[in-house]
């Protein structure tokens, strides 16, 4: 009875735990080793994914405040479903012109915007 | 005899009352007051990261927003307006001014390709460089002169720490730097253009300050600055091939003053006591030397000048400041003529002050208008 409770368990947190390719994530650090470094969640279609988790870890000074912030990988790798390899993803690196007020499409890489229209 | 002591001091007692009403009526507003302008109206942005002086009434400022950055222009007649937004996934950006001109440089993720952009305000389209790919990099704009960058990053194939200088037109120097785990362990990186056209770059650690000096065609120079413990550094090179690297230290300010020319020749200068905690330098460069501002006693925005090598007798008050979060406080200072721009983020406001380059003058001179009509204005 108790061999069998432990096996059970056992069969539940394995398939507790998620593999891979159910939770594939596309992570990489913006601001690494600065006070304001996080971690970024890529879409599919973006690039330059580094890593598939992302923890932040902070460097304290003598008074135990923070100085500095890091990426820790965790020693993982980005998915195969990260940077851009599905099919259904369009090119980006348009340098575009918007107006004032719009938004900058996801197309473009760079938006110029140009003179506000009273001035 | 009494009585007519009694009588001259009452005399002159109302006599330098006369003279303070004089001089605070004269004054009429406070001296050196602050301007401020609201950038939650104008423009969707996170943290301020870069700012620039064109003009004494013109700046460019650089902020995140989430996934990109945004470049503001401000000025006096137009107020605050976007320049432009840049999707990118950064690993270092940097801006500078040539002449009267900016450039705005990021390197990392740019759409589909790995490089560096280059933004100028007399080019009416962005350059790209690629770049390398490397999961571990970074990427410092070269501070003097024109649009220039340092792409630091970990060569997957070998290893090895490896620094490229890169300009709009493309790649221009490489080398081989020495520390295999320089870029995880450098909480701090400055890169500055000499006049021979070699790059000092300022590499901060923990307990160790370097210097490399890169030039064209030859091994990296390396000068050890500092073993001491230091925190949230800050730095800034001038004209006169200067340099001031400026850390917290316990809770004081710890400046190390070097001829770049003479890098072994390093001179250590306390620019706070221990009376309060002083947090969060920036460093500018003046026509003589360095002005320092922070943050003391947490509400306070204050600096202090070095002339010439000489430390200014008193620190100025420069305004109250407010820090959100656990955020590194936007704060920023540029030499104007012979004054001093100071401009800082509270709430939603970008706040301006500009003050005399001499932060012992302001002090005494606002020390005084505090004490004789600060009563008189209430």
């Amino acid at each position: 009875m108790k061999r069998l409770f432990f096996l059970s368990s056992a069969l539940f947190l394995f398939l507790l735990i998620p593999s891979e390719k159910a939770y594939a994530i596309c992570q990489m650090c913006d601001g690494n080793n600065t006070l304001d470094a996080m971690c970024v969640t890529l879409g599919p279609c973006d690039r330059w994914a580094t890593m598939g988790a992302c923890v932040v870890m902070e460097r304290y000074d003598s008074n135990g405040e923070v100085t500095s912030r890091y990426c820790d990988s965790m020693g993982s790798r980005p998915s195969v479903n990260c940077n851009g390899n599905s099919p259904t993803c369009t090119g980006q690196g348009t340098e575009c012109n918007i107006g004032w007020f719009d938004e900058c499409p996801a197309e473009c890489l760079l938006c110029w915007i140009q003179s506000d229209p009273w001035s | 005899m009494v009585v007519t002591l009694r009588v001259l001091i009452v005399w002159s007692l109302a006599q330098l009352a006369s003279c303070a009403g004089t001089f605070c009526n004269a004054l009429e507003r406070p001296l050196f007051p602050a301007r401020m302008t609201n950038l939650g109206r104008t423009a969707d942005v996170d943290v301020m990261v870069g700012f620039e002086l064109l003009e004494a009434d013109e700046w460019l400022l650089v902020g995140t927003a989430e996934k990109s950055r945004v470049l503001l222009r401000f000025s006096e007649n137009d107020g605050l307006r976007p320049l432009a937004n840049i999707r990118a996934q950064s690993v270092g950006e940097g801006s500078g001014v040539d002449g009267d001109a900016w450039w705005y440089a990021i390197a990392g993720g740019l759409g589909n390709q790995w490089g560096a952009m280059f933004l100028q305000e007399q080019e009416p389209q962005s350059r790209i460089v690629p770049l390398p790919f490397a999961g571990t990099s970074r990427f410092v704009a070269v501070r003097g002169g024109s649009a220039r960058g340092l792409y630091l990053y970990v060569d997957p194939h070998d290893g090895a720490t490896r620094a490229i200088e890169v300009t709009p037109d493309g790649i221009q120097h490489r080398w081989d730097l020495a520390g295999r785990d320089l870029l995880t362990t450098a909480e701090f990186l400055m890169a500055v253009r000499r006049e021979d056209e070699s790059i000092a770059l300022l590499v901060g650690e923990a307990e160790r300050v370097t210097l490399k000096v890169l030039a064209a065609n030859a091994a990296p120079g390396e000068f050890v600055l500092s073993e001491e413990p230091g925190f949230r550094y800050a730095a800034a090179a001038n004209r006169r091939e200067e340099l001031l690297l400026v850390s917290e230290s316990a809770n004081r300010l710890r400046a190390i003053h070097v001829d770049l020319a003479k890098p072994d020749r390093i001179e250590t200068i306390w620019l706070t006591g221990e009376q309060e905690r002083s947090r969060f330098p920036t460093v500018a460069e003046t026509d003589d030397g360095f002005v320092v501002a922070w943050i003391g006693g947490e509400t306070q925005l204050r600096a202090r000048t070095i002339a010439h090598g000489r430390l200014a007798l008193l620190p100025m008050n420069v305004g109250p400041i407010t820090r959100r979060g656990e955020r590194r406080p936007f704060v920023a200072v540029r030499p104007s003529g012979d004054s001093l721009v100071f401009v800082w983020e509270r709430g939603d406001d970008i706040v301006a002050r500009t003050l005399p380059a001499s932060s012992s003058g302001v002090a005494l001179l606002t020390s005084v208008e505090a004490r004789l009509c600060d009563r008189k204005r209430h």
